[in-house]
């Protein structure tokens, strides 16, 4: 069974087409992405697929679940973490409280419980500790860890942002351009991490505009302008394509 | 390193000695300070807490406003005159039946209203103030009008009468101290931690699990559930009710405390609640007070002038503490921490 099927996805905003009969077959185990032009309706794609919009028609299914009808949360519930391009950190909470935060998908306390401390509140908030220290250390965040997340340098938020995404334990992991204002340096080590990551059984999708990311990591790439894919295949017979050059370099 | 996590830990070890200690004080006042007319004043200081802590919540921590808190208030406090004078109910009961009867009127308001956003849920729920404030007016058989609804037995518990200020002044009290634990409790938890991103971006919230229409519903549920339960508290203490006591004005007033207090602070709430309600009680002294010529205090007694002081105080603390006393205290605290710091730092 696919992971993640889209079905003649359109979406429009006003008059303009963002989504145009996107079709998308993603199977388990691999780090796709997601390229195209500016403008070209990725981030728009992401959005119909993690539920904070609606498409005007056409289905998308995660496996094997109809998406269309549920909320964002409960999609997150389902497995879809996602990061947004700007980091949107919380701006009182310290780095470990907001990947606490994360971990609010798999955890079901109500206000009763935690209003007393019973015994489930409290092992509930236990594992969150725990597993978010978890993923403080995988990050390599320690040091940041009791520091507000918003006075932290933007590739170090971009961080946090991640351990967010991941601490809902995801089995596909949505990255809005996750590399867009990190350095050379902090690029190589993001390229690890997401290796790592795909290592622990989680699909990563991703949106980027470094293509030395994308043709490093990739397993399949996906190239979409105007809102229509235009091209699928791996890194390698992406290079070559010949539309995928003309719309991004023009056609002579 | 390690120097820096022990002292945050006994910061937080120090913040409960803290909390002890205000507690402690409050617990011990009625024994040093039996003016009846100064516990009448702390009983109601009390009451309101009740209702701003829950307040506070909504609007400090979820992001969510509401002027019509009063009207919640006014439903608790009339369902329990009603239960415990009409109907013979024990106060108990009438406790937990105002508390059930606001958390439902809770959720249906919250319902059709917290799809509001800013502006749009205040003008609701002030529209909900003015529709409960004009039916208690008109519904003069249950209410009594204007008149106010009188009679009201004195309330006893397990067969133990609270019949003067003093005793009820520890159940009023001692309800505080619930609804304050409880309160910090969830605040500290991961729902605490939900309504503080519902607050910040609700967006974002939705790709991290968290369902905000749930929470936000259910905290609206549970303030209203905190006014009911401090409503009846207040019809048992007064004998008598009248409109008067819940109407727009007190809704605003009570948005007042918070905002001075603190936005988002438990001890936020109770500080701005026993200010402003203690500002108006001294200004009414130092008017009445032998310093001050005859002929002036008729005029501050014929123009009621100490509600200008009055705004003034609050304008004040507005425009040179906007986080609050608290928040105030706290930046305080911050700098004084890191002063201690640098200074150990030079030390080792």
């Amino acid at each position: 069974m696919a992971l993640l099927k889209t079905r003649d996805l359109v979406k429009n905003f006003g008059g303009i087409r963002a989504v145009n009969l996107l079709n998308l077959t993603m199977e388990e185990g691999e780090i796709r992405s997601l390229i195209g032009p500016n403008g070209a309706g990725k981030t728009t794609v992401f959005n119909l697929i993690s539920g904070i919009l609606q498409p005007n028609s056409g289905t998308i299914d995660f496996q094997g679940v109809y998406l269309n009808k549920l909320r964002p949360h409960e999609r997150c519930q389902l497995g879809i973490g996602r990061t947004f391009q700007t980091p949107h950190m919380f701006s009182r909470m310290n780095v470990l409280e907001n990947i606490m935060l994360g971990c609010h998908s798999w955890t079901g306390t109500e206000i009763f419980e935690n209003v007393w401390r019973l015994p489930k509140a409290r092992r509930e908030e236990d594992d969150i500790v725990r597993t978010s220290e978890e993923i403080i250390s995988f990050l390599e965040l320690s040091e940041e860890k009791d520091n507000i997340a918003n006075s932290l340098p933007f590739g170090k938020q971009k961080m946090v942002a991640i351990g967010r995404a991941l601490a809902s334990k995801p089995k596909l992991l949505l990255l809005d351009e996750p590399c867009a204002g990190l350095n050379e340096s902090e690029t190589e080590w993001l390229c690890e991490i997401l290796l790592k990551i795909r290592k622990k059984g989680i699909n990563v999708f991703l949106i980027e505009h470094d293509m030395g990311l994308v043709m490093k990591v990739s397993d399949t790439i996906v190239v979409v302008d105007y809102g229509k894919k235009i091209a699928e295949g791996t890194p390698a017979e992406i290079v070559e394509n010949e539309r995928v050059i003309s719309a991004y370099l023009g056609s002579p | 390193m390690r120097g820096i996590k022990e002292l945050a830990m006994n910061r937080n070890t120090y913040s409960k000695v803290i909390d002890f200690m205000l507690f402690l004080i409050i617990f011990l006042f009625p024994l040093f300070d039996s003016n009846e007319y100064h516990l009448d004043v702390a009983v109601i200081i009390g009451i309101y807490c009740i209702i701003n802590i829950g307040l506070n919540l909504l609007l400090g921590n979820t992001g969510q406003i509401s002027i019509g808190q009063a009207a919640f208030f006014g439903i608790g406090a009339y369902c329990s005159a009603v239960l415990t004078t009409n109907l013979h109910l024990t106060f108990w009961l009438s406790i937990c039946f105002a508390a059930i009867l606001t958390a439902t009127l809770g959720i249906s308001v919250g319902l059709t209203s917290l799809k509001l956003r800013g502006h749009y849920l205040a003008m609701a729920t002030l529209g909900f103030g003015i529709i409960a404030s004009t039916v208690y007016v008109e519904w003069t058989e249950l209410t009594g009008g204007t008149s106010g609804f009188l009679n009201i037995p004195a309330p006893s518990i397990f067969g133990f009468q609270l019949d003067n200020e003093f005793k009820y002044y520890y159940l009023v009290w001692a309800f505080v101290l619930l609804v304050f634990i409880s309160t910090q409790h969830l605040i500290n938890s991961r729902i605490g931690r939900a309504l503080q991103a519902i607050h910040e971006r609700e967006i974002t919230c939705g790709a991290m699990g968290i369902n905000p229409a749930k929470y936000k519903l259910k905290i609206f549920t549970l303030s209203a559930a905190y006014a009911g339960i401090a409503g009846a508290l207040f019809a048992g203490f007064q004998n008598y009710i009248s409109p008067e006591s819940f109407s727009v004005y007190s809704s605003i007033i009570f948005l007042c405390m918070i905002v001075i207090g603190g936005l988002g602070s438990v001890w936020g709430s109770i500080i701005g609640t026993v200010i402003l309600s203690i500002f108006p009680e001294f200004i009414r002294a130092v008017a009445s007070s032998e310093f001050i010529s005859p002929q002036i205090k008729a005029i501050l007694n014929e123009h009621s002038y100490h509600l200008i002081a009055y705004g003034f105080f609050v304008l004040i603390i507005i425009v040179f503490l906007p986080e609050g006393i608290v928040g105030g205290v706290k930046r305080l605290e911050a700098k004084a921490y890191e002063w201690l710091h640098s200074k150990q730092i030079v030390i080792e």
